[in-house]
C-alpha cells in the first residue's frame, strides 16, 4: 500500500475509533445551539429585568417637573398606570428620591425637543434596572405630542403598517433578501469551523505526539517528510468529512421525523446556489484549511510539548476566526471595506470569502485575484511547514530557536 | 572481494558555523557487524541521520548499497534510533502493523509478522494494550520489534543497549547475533560498552570531533595498541613515572601502559624498588575501553 495511504488509514482511525470523536461530533451542534440560546436569553433577560422593574413600580407615583408644557397628563389617569405629581421645583424632585419618597423623578427641560437631555432621576434598581424609565420618559413625551393632533392622524399613527421590500443587484436582477440566503453561507462556514476547530487541533496533536513521545524519528526512516505531513492533513479532512456526514445524516432524520413539526420560517426552495459557487467554496475551504493544516505541523514541530504547542498555535486560530467578531457588518456589508480587508488578509481570508462566495457578492475578477492569494499564502504556508518540521521536528524536549530556524532558512 | 553495503566516503556536515562531521570515510561489509564508537557528541549519531537522509550532507557520499537511501528502500531496512519512543496511546499490534505496512508488509503479513514477534518475546498477551500499560523492558521489547519485524538485511541500531538493564541488554544482544547468523544481517551499531563491541563486533571505526581516530578489524586495531598493558593489585601508593608509564588506578587496581621503548620489566623492576606490594601482576593486550580513553584524551 501506498505510504501516503497507511499514514491516512493510521490517522484517520486512530481519531474516529475514540468515543470522544463520537461524543464531540454530536455536541458539536449541541454546543452552537446551547450557546446562542444562552446569549439570546440573556439579551432578553436584561430588557425583561428593566421592564419587571418598572411593571412592580406601577401605580406608585412619579414625579415630573415639564418646562416643556408639553406632557399631557390624562396620560395618568388610567387606573392600572402610574399616577403622577407634577412639581415645579427641580431640587424637590431629586431630594424625594434621594430621601426614598419617590421611585422616579422626571425632568423634562424646555429645550427637550431641540435636543436637551431629559434627566431621569432613580432609586437605585441595579445596572440594568435603573434604565428602568428611560424608554418610558420618551414615551409619554411622544404620546403627549400625539395626543395634541387630530383624531384621524391619530388613527393613522397607531395603524400597522406592513411592509415588502424587493432588491436589486447593480446588474438589475431582483436578489432574495429572505432569511434564506444565509443558509449556504452560515452551512459553509460550519464545515468550515469542522475543519478548523477540529482538524487542525487534531493535527496538531498528531505531530506533536510524534514529537513529545521521540518518535519522529523512526517515521522519517520508513517515510518522507512529505508523505507523512500529506498524510496526517488528507486523514483529518476524512475524519471531518466523517462528521459533515454524520451530522448530515441526523440533520436529515430530524427534518424528515419532525420537519412538519418545526417551524424555522426558511422556504428551502427559494435557495439558489450555483454549481460554480460550490467549487469555489469547496477550494476556498480547501486552500484554507491547509494553510491552517500547515501552520499547525509548523507549529506543532517547532514546540516540545503538545501544550506548548497548543498555546502557542491559539493565536493563529483567534486570527482565523476574527471575522467571527464582524459577522454584523459582514452580513451588512458582504463587500464593505471590513470585508475586503478580511479577504485578503492571511488565515482570514478563507472564512471570509467562503462566506461572501455563499452570498453571492464575489465578482469573477475578485474570485481569480483572491484564489492567486491564497494560493500564495498557501505555497508560503507550506514552504515554513517544511522548513519547521525539517528544523524542529527532531529538536526533542526544547523549544527551537527562531534565530537559528531564519539563519537555516537563508542558508 | 566483500560486497560493501554501507560506503560512507568524505563526509562532512556543519550546523551553523561549527562543522561536526570532518571528512569521514569508512564502508560496511554484507553480512558482519560493525561498531560505530566515538564519545559523546562526536558525530555518530549525525552519520547515521544523513545515512538515512534524515540529515542532509555538506559533502561527500553516503550510500547503501551503492545508492543514496530513500524512505523507500525501508523494507531493508531496521533502524533503532537514540532517542526512542512510540506511540503510547497506541496498541502494541497497532504499533507494530503501522510499522511493518510502511516498511513495506501487506496488512495481514504484517498481523502475522507482528504476532510472531510478540510470540518470541512472550507478549502475545498483551497485542491489544496500550504501549503506556506496558513496563519499561516490556515496552523497550516492543521498540526492538518495530525494528525486527520486517526481517530487515541491514540494522542500524544508534546505541541499543542505552538505558537497557542487564537481562534485557542479553536479550537484545542475543536475538541481533541470532539477526546475524540465521538471518545473514548486516549489523551497524553504535555503543559506549566496548565489552559487547569486543564479543560480537568484526570491525570498527572510532570517530572523535568528527573525525575518524581508529578503523579495521577489532584485533587489528587491539593490536596497533600493542600487547604489553600491564594490570596489578597493590598495596600501599603507585609511584608516578611518566617517562616509564602512564596508569589509571582504582581501589588498590591499576592498568599501567608502557611509554614508547619500555619494557614490562623495566616496570616491574621500577615498581620493585619503589617497594611496592603487588599481589597480582598481569600483562595483555588493551581492552578497547583502555584504547578508547587513551585515543580521546590524545
Amino acid at each position: 500500500m501506498n505510504k501516503t495511504l497507511i499514514v491516512i488509514k493510521r490517522e484517520y482511525l486512530k481519531v474516529v475509533k475514540k468515543k470522544s470523536f463520537i461524543i464531540s461530533t454530536l455536541l458539536f451542534p449541541l454546543f452552537i445551539i446551547i450557546v446562542s440560546v444562552i446569549s439570546t436569553l440573556s439579551a432578553q433577560q436584561a430588557d425583561e429585568t428593566g421592564k419587571r422593574i418598572a411593571a412592580e413600580e406601577k401605580g406608585t407615583q412619579i414625579q415630573i417637573m415639564d418646562e416643556t408644557n408639553l406632557i399631557n397628563r390624562n396620560l395618568f389617569l388610567t387606573p392600572e398606570g402610574n399616577s403622577a405629581n407634577f412639581i415645579s421645583n427641580k431640587e424637590e424632585g431629586i431630594e424625594a428620591i434621594k430621601e426614598n419618597k419617590a421611585n422616579v423623578f422626571i425632568y423634562y427641560p424646555k429645550d427637550s425637543i431641540n435636543g436637551s437631555k431629559i434627566e431621569i432621576y432613580v432609586t437605585d434598581k441595579g445596572v440594568f434596572g435603573n434604565g428602568r424609565y428611560d424608554a418610558q420618559a420618551t414615551e409619554w413625551i411622544k404620546a403627549s405630542i400625539l395626543m395634541n393632533l387630530p383624531t384621524d392622524l391619530q388613527t393613522a399613527y397607531n395603524t400597522k403598517f406592513s411592509t415588502q421590500t424587493k432588491a436589486f443587484d447593480s446588474n438589475g436582477q431582483e436578489v432574495d433578501t429572505s432569511g434564506a440566503k444565509l443558509v449556504v453561507p452560515i452551512a459553509s462556514i460550519a464545515i468550515y469551523m469542522l475543519l478548523t476547530s477540529f482538524a487542525t487541533s487534531y493535527l496538531l496533536m498528531s505531530v506533536s505526539e510524534e514529537k513529545e513521545n521521540r518518535v519522529m524519528e523512526i517515521v522519517l526512516s520508513n517515510l518522507k517528510p512529505k508523505e507523512l505531513i500529506t498524510g496526517k492533513i488528507l486523514g483529518q479532512i476524512g475524519v471531518v468529512i466523517t462528521q459533515v456526514l454524520i451530522l448530515g445524516s441526523l440533520s436529515i432524520v430530524i427534518f424528515l421525523a419532525f420537519g412538519k413539526n418545526l417551524n424555522i420560517g426558511i422556504d428551502f426552495s427559494s435557495i439558489h446556489i450555483t454549481a460554480l459557487q460550490i467549487i469555489i467554496a469547496i477550494f476556498y475551504t480547501i486552500l484554507s484549511f491547509f494553510i491552517l493544516a500547515c501552520v499547525m505541523v509548523g507549529v506543532g514541530a517547532a514546540m516540545p510539548t503538545y501544550k506548548e504547542a497548543q498555546s502557542f498555535s491559539s493565536i493563529f486560530i483567534i486570527i482565523s476566526v476574527i471575522p467571527f467578531y464582524f459577522i454584523t457588518l459582514l452580513v451588512a456589508e458582504p463587500s464593505g471595506p471590513i470585508a475586503l480587508f478580511l479577504s485578503y488578509f492571511p488565515l482570514s481570508s478563507g472564512l471570509v470569502l467562503l462566506f461572501r462566495n455563499a452570498m453571492g457578492v464575489l465578482s469573477p475578477l475578485e474570485v481569480i485575484l483572491s484564489s492567486i492569494v491564497l494560493i500564495i499564502y498557501a505555497y508560503i504556508a507550506l514552504f515554513f511547514a517544511f522548513k519547521l518540521f525539517e528544523f524542529g521536528s527532531l529538536e526533542y524536549g526544547r523549544k527551537i530557536s527562531w534565530k537559528d530556524f531564519f539563519r537555516s532558512i537563508r542558508q | 572481494m566483500p560486497t560493501e553495503i554501507i560506503t560512507i566516503k568524505n563526509f562532512s556536515k556543519s550546523f551553523g558555523n561549527k562543522k561536526v562531521i570532518k571528512d569521514l570515510s569508512f564502508n560496511v561489509n554484507a553480512g558482519e557487524v560493525f561498531a560505530f564508537l566515538g564519545p559523546n557528541g562526536s558525530g555518530k549519531t549525525t552519520t547515521i541521520r544523513a545515512l538515512l537522509d534524515i540529515y542532509k550532507a555538506d559533502e561527500g557520499e553516503l550510500l547503501i548499497k551503492g545508492k543514496r537511501y530513500s524512505s523507500d528502500d525501508s523494507n531493508i531496512l531496521g533502524y533503532m534510533p537514540e532517542e526512542r519512543g512510540m506511540y503510547l496511546n497506541s496498541s502494541v499490534m497497532e504499533v507494530l502493523t503501522y510499522f511493518a505496512e510502511l516498511k513495506g508488509l501487506s496488512n495481514k503479513d504484517a498481523k502475522i509478522e507482528g504476532l510472531k514477534y510478540l510470540n518470541r518475546v512472550d507478549l502475545v498477551d498483551k497485542a491489544n494494550v496500550k504501549i503506556n500499560k506496558l513496563s519499561s523492558g516490556q515496552q523497550q521489547k516492543i521498540q526492538l520489534g518495530i525494528t525486527l519485524v520486517n526481517k530487515p538485511q541491514l540494522l542500524i541500531l544508534d546505541e541499543p543497549t542505552k538505558g537497557l538493564d542487564p537481562i534485557n541488554r542479553n536479550f537484545l544482544m542475543e536475538i541481533l547475533l541470532e539477526m546475524n547468523k540465521q538471518e545473514g544481517a548486516t549489523i551497524l551499531f553504535s555503543t559506549h560498552q566496548l565489552e559487547e563491541v569486543e564479543k560480537i563486533a568484526d570491525r570498527l571505526v572510532m570517530i572523535k570531533d568528527g573525525e575518524r581516530k581508529l578503523y579495521g578489524e577489532v584485533n587489528e586495531v587491539k593490536a596497533q595498541y600493542g600487547n604489553n598493558i600491564i594490570r596489578i593489585n597493590y598495596k600501599g601508593k603507585l609511584p608516578e613515572n611518566t617517562k616509564l608509564y602512564t596508569y589509571t588506578s582504582e581501589n588498590y587496581y591499576a592498568e599501567i601502559v608502557p611509554q614508547e621503548k619500555v619494557t614490562t620489566s623495566d616496570i616491574l623492576k621500577f615498581l620493585m624498588e619503589n617497594k611496592l606490594e603487588i599481589s597480582k601482576f598481569e600483562v595483555g593486550a588493551p581492552s578497547l575501553t583502555e584504547i578508547f580513553i587513551k585515543v580521546i584524551n590524545e
